[in-house]
């Protein structure tokens, strides 16, 4: 698996607003580097307003649409291409080179020559897959990657995703293969469990953030509490104090009005403070158990919710064969897939050449 | 002890569904472009807003302090944030640059508005028209009910009512907007209790004013969106507030305090500059067939409704559409006429009397004005607003006659036809007669000539008007023009009411300040215009009735000018708005 999304540069950007113009039938003509004579073909968002594309900065009298990575053209561009077509197929056969294995050119075997026979045609779907990432704290997190799943066996090819995604540049043929749907939907399924995998690791660093965000709500909940529940204390404290003084008061006066307002105030106060202590021991009863409605609350505000949706599926017609590898003493042959590489077992591989 | 990590949720998409048998090879170098365009689509930034080239610069001219204040809001404050902009800075775009966000990068399912009520209809329309997003509004006919809605604009009442509350609390919100956030301050009222009881990941409340009568309010409508943020109310006060309560302490705390829940631009940070506007009222002596007409109307309404108070909607509109024109007025007659719900014989004779009304004053006037306009202004644009369709029709069939251009703008057309008449507008030039359904949320900046052609009795309609061509983004002189007839209810609702209370002189969004307090009060504006009317005894009756009004409706601006110049001084040293980088 890969992790598939690239830099918007501005060489990326004249190279997609030129294919993607060519791609729909604009009759495009290169007047000077940085600017395109386009002839557009009735229809589509992009059919209206401009004949002249510069790219960069345009001066202020120029009629030309100015393309950069910023420019709302270019976004538009990218948004339209993206929804044009999002299932291929393509052979990647032509464009993925033989290669050698690591552990061939970095160790201590002298390679003479080498040579891919290919024996069977294989397919393999290489999905791109958007991830959405949203919690509250980043708001919305998106990764593009890439998994190729062989359709037969639904075993993961690492590195055809990779062959697939380089060699677009070198404009690969469509591969003439059909897949049967189900076989294709099982590989799909099995590319999603693949990504979700892979993915995790990125997941779980937003969802260390997202808790911690939690964490600080739920400590200045607590901190509130905590001054809250000092606040009642004190104000408990008072009114006993008070309490105590009308109960002095009732006994000491003999002024039976008096006496009597005086165990008025001290019923009040009692009834007050009663309200209190219960709020505090609710409280208190709450903290016991770190507030859980209130953590629950704050903690499911924070969740992290994820969605893996395929943004591509590409069907890839590729080679399964042996690589022959020619050193000065020997011949030897490994199990080899185009746009894979060596594919057999490390253990299978005689000590000598790794 | 539990876990103390978040929940995660993770669903996976089944979409595009690859389908072999529609490939076609031709589609292969589309492909390409296709993964080419996803892998630079997914470069981008994530913390940049994607949609606001969604946003047309035709029906919304988005400004930086705006976005910036969106972008805090978005990515900087755990999804809880306070827009507390100076009146007139655009603190609803600022929220539609965050719901618009969120819509385009489909992230949100449920979003509740909550509102003064008042205002309900002007946020269904502001989304709608500069933000492409739909609501359903509790006033709208189709609104069934809280749970069968997802994006809901609703009066703040209507939500807390006994019949919707339960339904409202026990939903998950994803985002929760509370408009006019101040009067939810008071932790003992019902409105405070439904915001504190419902459950919502975003939050998003706006007011211009967070501090009403002392400088604790902000500690209420803080705590509300973020509880714990400063502590219990005697620790705000000790910290942060002196033994007067008349300023704040220990500013530099408090200001970081403030930044991370609050944005606020005043200003003299955003550098906007409104154009002048010049009003021109006339009133008009009117014909003695108009007179007659109006008199039987109106003596009609009030011996009508002493016998029938439930006749008050028609009686209402009656007595609003004799100033308006004859041809309004007799639609309604007529219909009464059909329905046999009025006196036969009376409703007879007013009909006559509305025939009888050969040259119409207004009309007459208004052809000055178009003439006018169509040597002064640009491609003569006049957009003339009525509350009524026949007047509407009439004042088209005349602009016609005379060979002028005309638009017809009114709430019968689709959203699509709207946008068509309004484009020719712009484009022809002319007059654009237009019904109050044109007050929602649609900004018509390239023409600065309107006509209050008759008035509507709730200000908050004649500011909606004047929002439609006087907003940021007017950079020209805004002429306004209220035509009325002498000696009728227009007369005192202008002369006594909104000269009273400057409506045409101040800044858009400064009414709903002084109107939400008089809903506060629960009072009907037009309701209470109609029952001076009907129940005035004498015309000085009437004349010290209306007057009355205006004191309390002064006294109400006064109030908000004065919670306003507050608010500016308690926060003139604080930096609340955008970085400065």
């Amino acid at each position: 698996m890969t992790e598939a999304s690239v830099g918007v540069t501005m060489e990326r950007v004249k190279e997609l607003t030129k294919t993607y113009l060519d791609t729909i039938g604009a009759d495009v003509h290169e007047a000077s580097e940085d600017r395109l004579r386009v002839s557009l073909p009735e229809g589509g968002v992009l059919s209206r307003g401009f004949s002249e594309i510069v790219f960069g900065e345009k001066d202020t009298n120029d009629d030309a649409v100015a393309v950069g990575p910023e420019t709302e053209f270019f976004r538009r561009l990218v948004e339209e291409a993206t929804e044009e077509q999002r299932f291929g197929k393509v052979d990647i056969s032509e464009v993925a080179e033989t290669e050698l294995p690591v552990w061939i050119t970095e160790g201590d075997v002298s390679v003479r020559s080498y040579e891919f026979v290919p024996y069977y045609d294989r397919t393999a779907v290489v999905v791109l897959f958007s991830v959405s990432v949203e919690t509250v704290s980043e708001y919305e997190t998106e990764l593009l990657h890439a998994v190729a799943v062989d359709t037969r066996s639904n075993e993961v090819l690492h590195g055809m995703e990779d062959a697939l995604l380089e060699g677009i540049e070198e404009e690969p043929g469509a591969a003439e293969v059909d897949v049967d749907e189900q076989r294709l939907n099982d590989a799909v399924e099995a590319a999603a469990i693949e990504v979700e995998q892979e993915v995790m690791p990125e997941i779980e660093e937003i969802r260390d953030k997202a808790s911690k965000a939690a964490a600080v709500e739920m400590k200045e909940y607590r901190s509130l509490q905590e001054e809250l529940l000092s606040e009642r204390r004190e104000e408990a404290e008072d009114i006993r104090k008070k309490i105590q003084e009308a109960t002095e008061t009732a006994e000491k006066t003999e002024e039976r009005g008096e006496r009597l307002a005086a165990l008025r105030e001290r019923e009040e106060l009692s009834d007050k403070l009663e309200d209190i202590e219960t709020e505090i021991e609710e409280i208190e009863s709450e903290r016991s158990e770190d507030y859980p409605e209130k953590r629950r609350e704050v903690y499911d505000r924070h969740s992290v919710d994820v969605r893996i949706e395929p943004a591509s599926v590409t069907v890839v017609s590729y080679e399964k064969g042996d690589l022959v590898v020619e050193t000065s003493s020997d011949k030897l042959t490994f199990d080899y897939a185009t746009g894979v590489g060596v594919t057999e077992d490390i253990d299978n591989i005689p000590e000598s050449v790794r | 002890m539990p876990d103390d990590r978040v929940e995660l949720n993770i669903s996976h998409e089944s979409t595009p569904e690859p389908n072999l048998s529609d490939y076609i090879p031709s589609d292969h170098q589309k492909h390409l472009t296709t993964l080419r365009a996803l892998r630079l689509h997914a470069g981008q930034p994530d913390d940049e807003l994607r949609s606001l080239n969604e946003v047309s610069e035709e029906q919304v001219k988005l400004l930086e302090h705006q976005v910036e204040a969106a972008y805090r809001a978005l990515f900087e404050m755990d999804g809880k944030a306070l827009f507390a902009d100076e009146v007139g800075l655009g603190k609803t775009i600022e929220t539609g640059i965050v719901l618009k966000e969120m819509h385009y990068r489909d992230t949100v399912d449920s979003v509740l508005v909550l509102t003064p009520a008042q205002l309900a209809k002007q946020w269904q329309g502001e989304l709608r028209e500069k933000f492409g997003l739909d609501f359903i509004c509790n006033y709208d006919s189709d609104f069934v009910d809280f749970a069968s809605h997802d994006r809901v604009i609703s009066s703040i009442d209507t939500a807390k009512s006994e019949r919707y509350r339960h339904q409202v609390v026990s939903k998950d919100w994803d985002v929760l907007v509370l408009d006019e956030a101040h009067y939810v301050k008071n932790e003992e009222t019902d409105r405070y209790d439904l915001i504190r009881d419902l459950s919502y990941d975003y939050a998003f409340f706006l007011t211009a004013t967070p501090i009403q009568n002392e400088v604790s309010d902000l500690y209420n409508i803080v705590s509300l969106l973020r509880p714990g943020v400063f502590g219990t109310y005697e620790g705000f006060r000790r910290r942060f507030v002196d033994d007067q309560q008349e300023t704040l302490d220990n500013r530099k705390e408090l200001q970081e305090k403030l930044r991370e829940v609050m944005v606020r631009n005043t200003r003299d940070d955003t550098d906007i500059d409104f154009t002048d506007r010049e009003i021109e009222t006339k009133r008009f002596e009117p014909t003695q067939e108009e007179t007659e007409l109006y008199d039987a109307v109106s003596e009609y309404v009030q011996e009508e409704y002493s016998q029938n108070a439930g006749q008050k909607l028609v009686l209402m509109t009656l007595q609003k559409e004799v100033v308006s024109s004859p041809e309004a007025l007799k639609r309604t007659a007529e219909k009464q006429m059909e329905e046999g719900t009025a006196v036969e014989s009376r409703i007879r004779g007013i009909i006559e009397k509305a025939d009888a009304v050969d040259e119409v004053t207004k009309l007459q006037r208004l052809d000055e004005i178009v003439a006018e306009a169509r040597e002064n202004v640009e491609k003569g644009r006049v957009i003339v607003f009525t509350q009524f369709r026949a007047t509407q029709r009439a004042v088209i069939d005349r602009l016609q006659e005379q060979g002028d251009t005309t638009h017809e703008f009114n709430g019968s057309l689709s959203s699509e036809e709207k946008e068509d008449v309004v484009d020719n507008f712009r484009e022809e030039g002319g007059v654009m007669v237009t019904t109050d359904s044109m007050s929602e949320g649609r900004n018509l900046q390239f023409c600065n000539v309107m006509v209050n052609y008759d008035l509507p009795w709730n200000p908050m309609r004649v500011e909606q008007r004047i929002g439609r061509v006087h907003r940021i983004g007017q950079d020209r002189r805004v002429y306004i023009f209220n035509l009325a007839l002498k000696d009728t209810v227009e007369e005192y609702v202008l002369d006594k009411l909104y000269h009273k209370i400057d409506l045409f002189e101040q800044s858009v969004g400064e009414l709903s300040s002084i109107l939400t307090r008089l809903e506060d009060s629960g009072e009907g504006f037009e309701e209470e215009v109609f029952e001076l009317l009907v129940n005035a005894d004498s015309e000085v009756n009437l004349e010290n009735n209306f007057e009355e009004m205006a004191v309390d409706l002064n006294e109400q601006k006064e109030i908000a000018n004065k919670v306003e110049e507050f608010n500016t001084d308690v926060f003139s040293s604080f930096e609340l708005g955008g970085d400065d980088d």
